[in-house]
């Protein structure tokens, strides 16, 4: 099944095409997030030349309240896909101005155009492939991508929510410096999005930062550069995986005419976003997930690195997740006893090594098209989980099944010989949410809140979105030590 | 899409500031000016200067009349008009402008003027010149409003000390207030107010009074400039391309906390302009040095709009700190914040109060400059110096009968009442910013049913 994306606000628009930018650069199928272009009109060399096809569309509706940034992206040469110009919204103009009640507002009652909005995700659901989830990408501290997302995600449960599962990519912000309102902003967003959303993702500008400059010795960062960050660590998990060993023994004929190589075919159909969904966020109460990933490193340095499975790749990304540590430059060898964290579900993606890794695209064009890739020597396949499901990863003891592993012979942006992702619905989430809730003392003097109560949004909103994430925090806290 | 801001100018010093601003604003966007052809007469093209985006911010372009017709962004600049009103009691200062070298920026239609002037009194402009022109002011508003696409902001120019600038403009607030809700309203208020009527803006910048330093050497024009620049500088970045975009509409939600506390001190750095700006400019310093000079000019006294104690020794209650300049990294700004945190005397429950703008095109006489606004209890210096003449003059009922002629006398002692709670409020916080560490000590109380509005 396939995912539509919903971009809203800047941060939400720029992540959302640089995790596309990800999501293409793949040689698993495009189908669960672009759409076939117009073919071109020449149908001379219809299938031996694959570079004469239009690129894809992206399945995805963009949404915000100025159009400097979604006609940059309309406009913007990408590599192997593009948007399509019908899937661009400006809606309430004027902008939010950092305030989330602002923002939300504009996406109830009269002379909002959210219809535009919900027209837009409607075409996008009524064409083919069937969409199984909405993942909508916004940030948490502007007024735009907080207050509209989640106006925005309400509206797509209330019209669509029954034959959908929605998932939220939310980026918490710097912790100071950007807005002064910032933590305001995300305590309604999450308190909101535990109502209507299925998952919700929180990726953070903070880390995403760090990775840059101790990872990708990037000495101060851009906004590019961060969103590039992201949108790997989104598509990490958001490519095809699978979830049972292909059948070797099936005959070359399901190959399809597609001129990528294209690996044996898995007897199940691949995760989507909604099997994650559903995986993920196995009760009401726990809704929040991050992402880790490993390596990281910049493009530079993929070609002279070489890793194992189990010694390297999984025995990293589990310590990352023993001791707490978002990167792996922060793990810390010396946390073996029991993991930090107790965890509701986690899903640990394996991709590689299809053996395309650092190939030029000469030599994977000269690769007959349809063949199936020679089975690699060191199969993911092969690669032995069974540590994160182990006495020492705490898990939540109600969840009988809380570990599971996806699996791909693709190689991560063609280019990593092995990566490992780790989605966790895990204890994790607290320090940002105790963070968020910190924005009590500011309430308690009740500052700032007249601004937000000029758009009914006044203290029993916030009060209730206080409890809200108080008993989300409470939730999670109750898991363990 | 255009995001349009509405100036209106009230009375003489309003408008005499006005003339500065638009002068400046002409300049600054002359010299980001695009070129481009368009098609001349018979086939030919010519290469002429484009109405750009940034400028659809502050002017409309369309045919020259009769046709009129208004001209989108990407156009050639044919017949420029400032999104401007022009209003006074008088018509000397106005019809100046109407007959300067920036007539050809208002047509006569923009402009709403009398002859008899208010006489420096506030009731004579509040009341009695705005009962008479309440109507035909919000015409002259309306038909500057409904032109633009998508309307941000109103920027009101005028002065607290006269009759027109202080009592005609805080009717202005009022029937903007009134007539267009969610539309923000900036003032621009050149000397503090006697009374508590600036209410009615969302943001007051620069309840303003001379400085030795500002004038250096000249007299009302420099001082007008400096205020022209702080304009040009406040709406920056939401004219011009940066890395961190600030609206106006952000600078109210994230600089005032609470309604009444929405009086921002300026300040800007470097200062000088003008003949003294290419000895001051520091070329040759690397941007972390060079921004961090800025900041500290910023927080001493010396550049700070408001003649007031250094805001480094106030208790600061939020900030922005908006930078103009090419290619100036946020972490550079980032670094600076993070000492200020330190430094300054700050409400615990604000101390990430800070609010950055960048905006990658420089001011006109500087590479790099810096301008900050403040929401700090340094302003009850001010208010304390108003509210202790406006007490004498009370006390012995001077002058009072010129303004029972058109108001109550009541009105005097809720004005002062009003001045004294901002004033009595601002001191709270600033002692809780002081008392930040002794969290028991509760100066003040909640009302919990108000709308954030702090109790005494």
């Amino acid at each position: 099944m396939s995912t539509l994306t919903v971009q809203v606000g800047q941060c939400g628009c720029q992540l959302g095409a640089a995790t596309f930018d990800k999501l293409c650069n793949t040689d698993e199928s495009l189908s669960p997030f672009f759409r076939k272009g117009p073919s071109s009109s020449s149908s001379s060399s219809s299938s031996s030349s694959s570079s004469s096809s239009a690129p894809p569309f992206a399945r995805a509706v963009l949404v915000d309240t100025e159009p400097k940034v979604v006609s940059s992206l309309l406009s913007a040469k990408r590599r192997g896909w593009r948007y399509h110009p019908s899937d661009a919204c400006v809606v309430a103009q004027g902008g939010a101005a950092n305030n989330w009640a602002r923002g939300y507002a504009a996406t109830r009652g009269e002379g909002s155009n959210m219809q535009l909005v919900t027209d837009a995700v409607r075409r996008n659901l009524e064409r083919e492939g069937r969409v199984g989830s909405v993942h909508v990408v916004h940030s948490m501290a502007g007024g735009t991508g907080s207050g509209l997302g989640c106006g925005i995600t309400e509206c797509v449960r209330d019209e669509f929510g029954e034959r959908l599962l929605i998932a939220n990519t939310a980026v918490a912000p710097f912790h100071s410096g950007e807005v002064i309102v910032q933590d305001y902003n995300a305590l309604l967003t999450l308190a909101r999005l535990q109502g209507c959303s299925d998952l919700v993702v929180a990726h953070e500008n903070e880390s995403a930062s760090r990775a840059c400059k101790k990872l990708y010795s990037i000495p101060s960062p851009q906004i590019n550069d961060l969103n590039d960050m992201l949108g790997s660590l989104t598509a990490s998990f958001l490519l095809p995986s699978h979830s049972s060993p292909p059948s070797s023994a099936s005959s070359a004929s399901s190959a399809s005419s597609a001129s990528p190589p294209s690996f044996p075919p898995s007897p199940q159909p691949p995760t989507d976003l909604s099997d994650i969904i559903q995986f993920m966020a196995p009760h009401d109460g726990f809704k929040f997930a991050s992402a880790r990933m490993a390596p990281m490193m910049p493009p530079s340095s993929i070609d002279y690195t070489r890793d194992t499975w189990s010694g390297g790749v999984v025995r990293r990304i589990k310590q990352m997740h023993m001791c707490g540590a978002e990167l792996e430059c922060d793990i810390n060898w010396r946390a073996q006893q029991r993991s930090m964290h107790v965890s509701v579900a986690n899903m640990l993606f394996l991709r590689g090594d299809g053996g395309t890794a650092g190939a030029s695209p000469a030599k994977a064009a000269g690769r007959s098209p349809g063949s199936h890739v020679q089975v690699p020597q060191d199969d993911v396949w092969k690669v032995d989980c069974s540590s994160f499901a182990a006495d020492d990863v705490a898990y939540a003891p109600w969840n009988p099944n809380p570990f599971e592993a996806r699996r791909s012979y693709a190689n991560f942006q063609r280019s990593y010989e092995k990566m490992g992702a780790l989605l966790t619905n895990s204890q994790a989430v607290l320090p940002l949410l105790q963070r968020v809730v910190r924005c009590r003392e500011k309430f308690e003097v009740r500052a700032y809140v007249h601004q937000y109560a000029a758009f009914d949004c006044g203290e029993p909103e916030f009060e209730e979105a206080f409890s809200t994430l108080e008993q989300v925090i409470a939730n999670y806290s109750s898991l363990g030590p | 899409m255009p995001r349009e801001i509405v100036t209106l100018q009230v009375g003489q010093c309003g408008n005499q500031l006005g003339r500065a601003f638009w002068h400046r604003s002409l300049h600054e966007h002359a010299a980001n000016a695009t070129t481009s052809s368009f098609p001349g007469p018979g086939g030919s093209s010519r290469t002429a200067s484009q109405f750009s985006d940034s400028m659809s911010t502050f002017f409309s372009n369309s045919n020259p009349p009769p046709s009129g017709k208004p001209l989108a962004p990407g156009s050639e600049i044919l017949d420029l008009k400032a999104r401007a009103c022009l209003i006074d009691t008088e018509d000397g200062v106005v019809s100046e402008t109407l007959r300067g070298p920036l007539r050809d920026l208002f047509a006569s239609r923009q402009t709403l003027h009398d002859v008899s002037g208010a006489g420096n009194n506030w009731a004579h402009g509040y009341h009695g010149y705005g009962d008479r022109y309440e109507e035909a002011i919000a015409e002259l508003v309306r038909s500057q409003a409904e032109p633009c696409d998508s309307l941000q902001s109103f920027f009101l120019m005028h002065s607290l000390g006269g009759g027109t600038g202080s009592g005609l403009g805080t009717r202005v607030l009022q029937l903007l207030a009134d007539e267009y809700r969610g539309v923000y309203r900036f003032a621009t208020s050149v000397l503090p107010s006697k009374d508590g009527k600036g209410g009615d803006s969302d943001v007051v910048v620069a309840p303003y009074n001379t400085r030795p330093q500002v004038g250096a050497g000249g007299g009302f024009d420099d001082m007008n400039d400096v205020v022209a620049r702080l304009l040009t500088d406040l709406t920056a970045s939401m004219r011009f391309p940066g890395q961190l975009n600030t609206d106006l509409n952000e600078i109210t939600t994230n600089l005032v906390p609470f309604p009444r506390l929405h009086y921002l001190v300026p300040s800007l750095a470097p200062i000088k302009t003008k003949a003294t700006a290419s000895h001051g400019s520091r070329g040759g310093m690397n941007s972390a040095v060079q921004v961090k000079a800025l900041v500290r000019d910023c927080f001493g006294a010396d550049n700070c709009l408001v003649s007031t104690n250094p805001i480094r020794d106030s208790t600061v209650i939020a900030c922005g700190i908006f930078v103009r300049g090419k290619g100036v990294p946020v972490s550079d700004v980032n670094a600076n914040v993070a000492r200020l945190q330190n430094e300054l005397r700050m409400p615990s429950w604000n101390r990430e109060g800070f609010k950055i703008g960048l905006c990658e095109v420089p001011a006109l006489e500087n590479n790099v400059s810096m301008m900050t606004l403040s929401n700090s209890d340094v302003i009850n210096d001010v208010f304390g110096s108003v509210s202790d003449r406006f007490n004498k003059l009370w006390r012995r009922k001077a002058m009072v009968h010129h303004y029972t002629q058109y108001c109550e006398e009541a009105e005097f002692s809720e004005s002062i009442e009003s001045l004294a709670g901002v004033m009595e409020e601002y001191a709270t916080v600033g002692q809780r910013g002081r008392g930040a560490d002794t969290k028991d000590e509760r100066i003040w109380d909640v009302n919990r049913s108000g709308a954030g509005r702090v109790l005494f």
